[in-house]
């Protein structure tokens, strides 16, 4: 062989990761580029799609007025014509979109004008993500993989039979909105539940996760999202130093309407429709803003991404599946392939790709209970990810398609986890948010998380699926058929942060 | 005009296709060409007859995507190109050193049977790229599909030249071991 056979092979890669490989600037980072084609709806580019809402109510009184300079962003709720009435300051992605190509002449200066941007758009995404760099990448995983252990317990315990699914990163960045909202053991409680040593910790810390997650390209979509809903008839009862902190710490657009009104709630559910690009309205067309709220907070979280290489659709075939009430014939993708797979005592895990990100598929061994597992240590070294021992091996996996939805109660959840104190009138601490007394007296937590084969034809596995994929410590094969009840944990940011988990009980 | 545009006039045999895609592309063409060969006028006329090729293979193709599919030609036919020329100890251009650092994935081999082979590398090549992380795939694609050199990588990633060549350096290893691993080398 010659060198030139080599180099003529390399000509004949697949397209879309040329696309990808000349678009891609750095590394987990792309926005629109150059091309507009059909092939790229957001339909036929979903593999897994997810999306969560949060909010949590308080009580009492009202609001105030953020101010941010107002931008063409989409998303930014100044720039929806119904939302528009009600915004007091809507916040923007701290860094625009990509430079597109089609904005830019053909010229020798227009190249020269694009390429200028292009860097200077390189730079802002480096400054971006360095933040998680600068907060401590291991402590801030350390962090959030302790709640998530945790909080698997309370959130995917129990219910047998019934799909649940939550995201922990979506409560976790909720939890710093609370935790700057509150003072004294409220804030304590909140503290301690997501591993941080002080207020500014929190702070630092979910601003550098907002930054490092935040993702809008054609490949790879994740959207966080926050918003404050004010009344305005309490409007003097608001700390303004708070609302500003919340505002431009935790990316949050404040809102100010009449809390009863249909029209403010509908409002409030145009918001949460946009910014989970209408996944839950379900959930959503019942929420709405009741007079008696002082002020409430919602989270979101739009999680769209394909998997490194499809499922064949041709090779999805109806198959049973043993659930709890009985069997029940639901179709199944198959997959032969290399991949990363890990074995506890108790579980199989296998690894599978998405573009940039990951999912780990568990199936507990026979005879294991689902919540069992929630207690398994090796299940903690897995979310870990560097102390556990990976293998590489050839896998032929059989797992059915799903799109489960859940509402956990999350004040149930929160408690269990050791908050309380805010979802208590006489113990509650809002005092930084207003000097009327308030407590949370309703939290919810939606979620849907689909999967299945479609996707464009775009791959890669992540940086520590691969590396040895290619190097396969031995030559054995796993068989494994998830036709059971199974755990998933959707990972973002190149698979290093948990950003949905469920267990699937009824596909 | 936007690319699904352009493919229609191909099939509608319009010649204006060719003229869209010339505005549209030619420039970007002419890069790919030019880091290859080294050479204006050579890149130049590669460009002409990768639009000649396209015309001939629109219909009954209809690429998925356009900006690639012309990229692939246009790349081929200046290895094409480039081969002629080497014959003739002309032209340089990046893909000499390109092809320098490929020959470590092979060294101390050799293959009578390598025309046999191509399919088969080819189907092996395009599992591997497929398989690396996006990043380290990326990277070796700019440098050895549309060659473009470490430097020029490097600007584009925001990372140092010696960052770029260290990625470069592992992935033609991987590629190896790869390559040895599937029986190729």
């Amino acid at each position: 062989m010659k060198a030139e056979d080599l180099y003529d092979s390399i000509g004949t890669v697949d397209e879309d990761l040329l696309e990808r490989s000349e678009q891609r600037g750095k590394e987990g980072e792309e926005n629109e580029g150059s091309s507009k084609k059909l092939r790229l709806t957001p339909r036929r580019k979903m593999l897994i799609a997810a999306a969560a809402v949060l909010l949590v109510c308080g009580i009492v009184a009202l609001v105030a007025g953020i101010f941010r300079k107002k931008t063409d962003d989409p998303l930014n709720p100044e720039n929806d014509p119904i939302l528009k009435k009600y915004v007091l300051a809507g916040v923007s992605m701290p860094q625009p979109g990509e430079p597109k190509y089609e904005d830019y002449p053909e010229t020798e200066e227009g190249e020269k004008a694009l390429l200028d941007a292009r860097n200077a758009w390189y730079k802002a995404t480096e400054k971006r993500f360095a933040l998680l760099s600068q907060y401590g990448e291991d402590k801030a995983y350390a962090a959030v993989d302790q709640f998530t252990f945790r909080s698997m317990k309370a959130f995917l315990s129990g219910r047998r039979g019934q799909n649940k699914v939550y995201s922990p990163i979506n409560i976790y960045l909720l939890l710093g909105m609370l935790a700057e909202s509150t003072a004294g053991n409220s804030r304590e409680q909140l503290l301690s539940l997501a591993g941080v040593d002080s207020l500014e910790d929190m702070r630092s810390l979910s601003k550098a996760l907002w930054n490092r997650l935040y993702r809008d390209s054609r490949n790879e979509k994740c959207i966080l999202g926050a918003s404050m809903w004010l009344n305005k008839d309490a409007f003097d009862k608001y700390n303004q130093d708070t609302l500003e902190r919340l505002a431009s710490e935790y990316y949050a657009s404040s809102f100010s309407g009449k809390m009863g009104s249909n029209a403010y709630s509908e409002a409030f559910q145009q918001w949460l429709n946009n910014m989970t690009g209408g996944m839950l309205g379900d959930s959503i067309k019942d929420m709405k803003l009741e007079k008696d709220k002082l002020l409430v907070l919602a989270t979101t979280i739009y999680f769209v991404e394909q998997w490194g290489k499809p499922f064949y659709e041709g090779d999805t075939r109806d198959a049973t599946f043993h659930a709890e009430d009985g069997d029940k014939t639901v179709p199944f993708m198959h997959e032969d392939g290399t991949g990363a797979y890990y074995r506890g005592e108790r579980f199989v895990a296998v690894r599978k790709s998405l573009v940039y990100s990951g999912v780990w598929l568990i199936l507990p061994n026979e005879g294991v209970c689902m919540d069992e597992l929630m207690y398994d240590l090796d299940l903690a070294d897995l979310l870990s990810r560097d102390s556990v021992d990976r293998d590489y091996a050839d896998i032929h996996m059989d797992i059915p398609k799903f799109d489960i939805k859940d509402d956990p109660n999350l004040i149930e959840a929160l408690k269990a986890l050791g908050v309380t104190d805010i979802f208590d009138p006489l113990a509650a601490d809002f005092s930084p948010l207003s000097g009327v007394g308030a407590y949370v007296d309703e939290a919810k937590h939606s979620v849907r998380v689909q999967m299945d084969e479609e996707g464009v034809k775009a791959a890669a596995l992540t940086e520590v699926g691969i590396e040895a994929s290619l190097l396969p410590a031995n030559e054995e094969e796993i068989y494994i058929t998830f036709d059971r009840p199974f755990l998933f944990i959707v990972q973002g940011d190149y698979g290093e942060l948990p950003l949905f988990a469920g267990v699937v009980e009824d596909p | 005009m936007e690319d699904d545009q352009i493919i229609e006039l191909y099939f509608q045999r319009k010649q204006q296709g060719l003229a869209e895609t010339q505005q549209k592309y030619g420039k970007y063409l002419q890069t790919i060409t030019y880091r290859i060969l080294g050479s204006n006028e050579d890149a130049e006329e590669c460009v002409n007859d990768t639009l000649h090729q396209v015309w001939n293979r629109i219909p009954p193709e209809r690429p998925s995507v356009f900006r690639m599919f012309l990229a692939k030609f246009a790349r081929n036919c200046a290895i094409n190109r480039y081969r002629a020329l080497h014959a003739a100890k002309r032209g340089g251009g990046e893909a000499s050193v390109a092809l320098e650092e490929l020959e470590e994935c092979i060294a101390g081999k050799s293959d009578p049977e390598q025309s046999a082979l191509s399919e088969e590398l080819s189907s092996s090549i395009r599992g591997f790229v497929r398989a690396l992380p996006a990043k380290e795939g990326d990277i070796f694609l700019r440098r050895y599909f549309f060659t473009e050199n470490v430097k020029e990588i490097a600007e584009k990633y925001g990372i140092s030249p010696n960052n770029v060549s260290v990625v470069l350096n592992r992935t033609r290893k991987k590629l190896r071991e790869h390559l040895l691993r599937e029986n190729l080398l």
